[in-house]
């Protein structure tokens, strides 16, 4: 295997979101940001992407109860203390760290208190008090005892309990069972009233362990839930089985719950994974062995120096930023369409109606104002003449019923008002159109000259990439021939 | 000459009217006046101007209203508040409809 078959696992890795996108400058900061939330030394994960006071702060805490050099940086031996207390599955190396730790180190027992409340044990999580986090250490140590984790027994330190508690897949590995039952044995100590409420809690805790596992392989679950075993996993479940082979899937009936088949699926693709990794470092070791130490870093060296090197980093970043720019673009401009499309589909229809009530109002009042003449009846009250500019004659018959003269006169003034009402909506109407025609036809120009202003960006970029072309070949001439 | 041409004298000339607003109440004999209509309004106008010549109907009231808000009010002697409220009303309905029409291109333009 290659390095670039190394450098595709890491890729697919980072895609996966199992290892932090350090490419992206933001992504150590996320990454430090979520784990020190998670042991309390943040009251968010929200935060710049730098190193600003508060995450310096944090820093400092968590430094100093690990009993690490206190810098307020984010270093090798930060990260790996929190990689060890706070990641699922840290690394065989930084989990030797567990051993090396003292019992009173403080980021120790809130990463203690953190498991277990992960674990579906201690509700209060890193606020609980001494006696309730022994009583769920405890209850810990009866649950592996009831899986038959070889060589914890009654009388087992808590130190002998980290390995498990910080490393999810000895725990996984340990999960036993036949068909869908998990083989589970409740230790003597525990008594008959306590079995029920030990069951319970054995059923919470394979079903945190389940939803830890579903969130490492990328599956929706909400993780801040599991303290308080409220997390909701059947979607998880029913994605991660559809994602299995046809002949690993059990029945519709058995998807949605945890079963002991799951933890078998999960410890094959786990075997699968540790393969792959094994298979890697060995590669990785022959190539490194396979050279003279001292050339290799010499290689590595003058590839970092050169300028070619540099630039292209260099422009594969600005690719990225602008890649990501645009994505966000397209996706605030993609957001903002369909909060606009599903306004005008839920507003249409009142708005439609407003606007057929504004055109029956005009028209009423139109045809009062354009008719030429009123007529009611045969033996008409009063009949009037209209013009084209509005002029008005009225005719009143003096023998005719006044009320009904009076009434077609309101009736007249209302059609005006009507009228006048109907074409002011109208006015309004054109005129709000004509704005929006405006501002489209304004976007689009604008677009366009920006364009324009960009073409002359790219013009200037290519001029200088071809001077640095230019430069480096100087370079290399003056290399090749140190006297000329 | 063709109706659209008729069309665009009567408009041309409306348009040189709408500085002012005329608005007369006639009253009398209607239904003689109108005995030779048979439900062809065609010929409505002629009646009523023959109305008003021959002495069945008389100008109870005239008023004309100018642009710059000069009005000018005719109003016959003697005449009934009922009449007068029905000529107001006339007068209202034709400042309405002009002002709509002015307001309507004011905003527009």
């Amino acid at each position: 295997m290659s390095l670039n078959a190394l450098g595709s696992a890491i890729d697919n890795s980072v895609s996966d979101g199992r290892l932090p996108d350090v490419f992206s400058p933001q992504e150590p900061y996320k990454l430090y940001r979520r784990r020190l939330r998670w042991l309390g030394y943040l009251s968010e994960e929200d935060g710049p992407e730098r190193l600003d006071s508060k995450l310096r702060k944090a820093l400092v805490s968590f430094q100093q109860d690990a009993a690490l050099k206190v810098t307020g940086n984010p270093n090798k031996n930060t990260f790996n203390m929190l990689d060890v207390l706070v990641g699922f599955e840290p690394s065989k190396q930084n989990l030797k760290l567990i051993g090396t730790i003292e019992e009173s180190n403080i980021s120790l027992k809130k990463a203690r208190k953190l498991r277990l409340s992960m674990y579906g044990l201690l509700p209060k999580g890193i606020n609980a008090n001494p006696i309730q986090t022994s009583r769920a250490l405890s209850t810990f140590k009866n649950l592996l005892i009831s899986l038959a984790v070889p060589g914890i027994n009654k009388a087992s330190a808590s130190k002998k309990l980290d390995i498990f508690l910080f490393d999810l897949d000895a725990v996984t590995t340990k999960i036993k069972g036949i068909g869908h039952q998990f083989q589970i044995v409740v230790p003597k100590e525990i008594k008959k009233n306590a079995k029920e409420k030990f069951l319970i809690q054995a059923d919470i805790f394979l079903r945190n362990i389940a939803s830890i596992e579903l969130w490492l392989y990328g599956y929706d679950v909400k993780i801040n839930r599991l303290a308080r075993g409220k997390t909701n996993i059947d979607s998880a479940l029913t994605s991660f089985w559809k994602d299995a082979p046809g002949s690993e899937r059990p029945s519709k009936k058995y998807q949605k719950y945890v079963t002991a088949k799951f933890f078998q699926r999960i410890n094959a693709l786990q075997d699968i994974d540790n393969e792959q990794e094994r298979e890697l470092s060995k590669e990785v070791l022959e190539r490194i062995s396979s050279k003279n130490e001292d050339e290799f870093r010499e290689n590595i060296e003058k590839e970092g120096k050169n300028i070619f090197s540099r630039l292209w980093d260099g422009l594969k970043r600005a690719a990225k930023f602008l890649f990501d720019l645009f994505k966000r673009g397209g996706q605030a401009l993609a957001s903002f369409a369909k909060s606009a499309a599903r306004w005008l589909v839920s507003s249409a229809r009142s708005i439609f109606k407003h606007i057929s009530i504004v055109f029956k109002v005009t028209k009423i009042g139109f045809e009062y104002a354009v008719r030429k003449k009123f007529v009611s009846e045969p033996n008409a009250s009063i009949v009037t003449s209209n013009h084209f500019d509005f002029d008005r004659n009225s005719y009143i018959d003096m023998s005719g019923d006044f009320s009904e003269i009076k009434k077609e006169t309101q009736r007249q003034i209302l059609a005006s008002k009507m009228f006048s009402a109907g074409l002011k909506i109208i006015a309004a109407l054109t005129k709000l159109l004509k704005s929006i025609a405006q501002i489209i036809s304004t976007t689009w120009l604008l677009l366009f000259w920006s364009l324009c202003s960009l073409k002359d960006s790219f013009v200037w970029l290519i001029e200088a990439s071809l001077k640095a072309k230019e430069l480096l070949h100087n370079w290399d001439s003056l290399i090749e021939n140190p006297k000329s | 000459m063709s109706k659209i041409s008729d069309f665009l004298t009567e408009l041309q000339s409306s348009v040189e009217d709408f500085s002012q607003l005329n608005v007369r109440t006639f009253s009398g004999d209607l239904n003689t006046t109108l005995n030779g209509l048979n439900n062809d309004l065609s010929n409505l106008d002629d009646l009523l101007k023959q109305g008003v010549t021959g002495g069945n109907l008389k100008l109870e009231a005239s008023s004309t209203l100018k642009i710059d808000g000069d009005i000018d009010q005719f109003l016959t002697t003697n005449i009934s508040g009922s009449m007068k409220e029905v000529h107001d009303g006339a007068v209202e309905t034709g400042k309405e409809y002009r002002s709509a029409i002015i307001n309507m291109f004011s905003d527009l333009v």
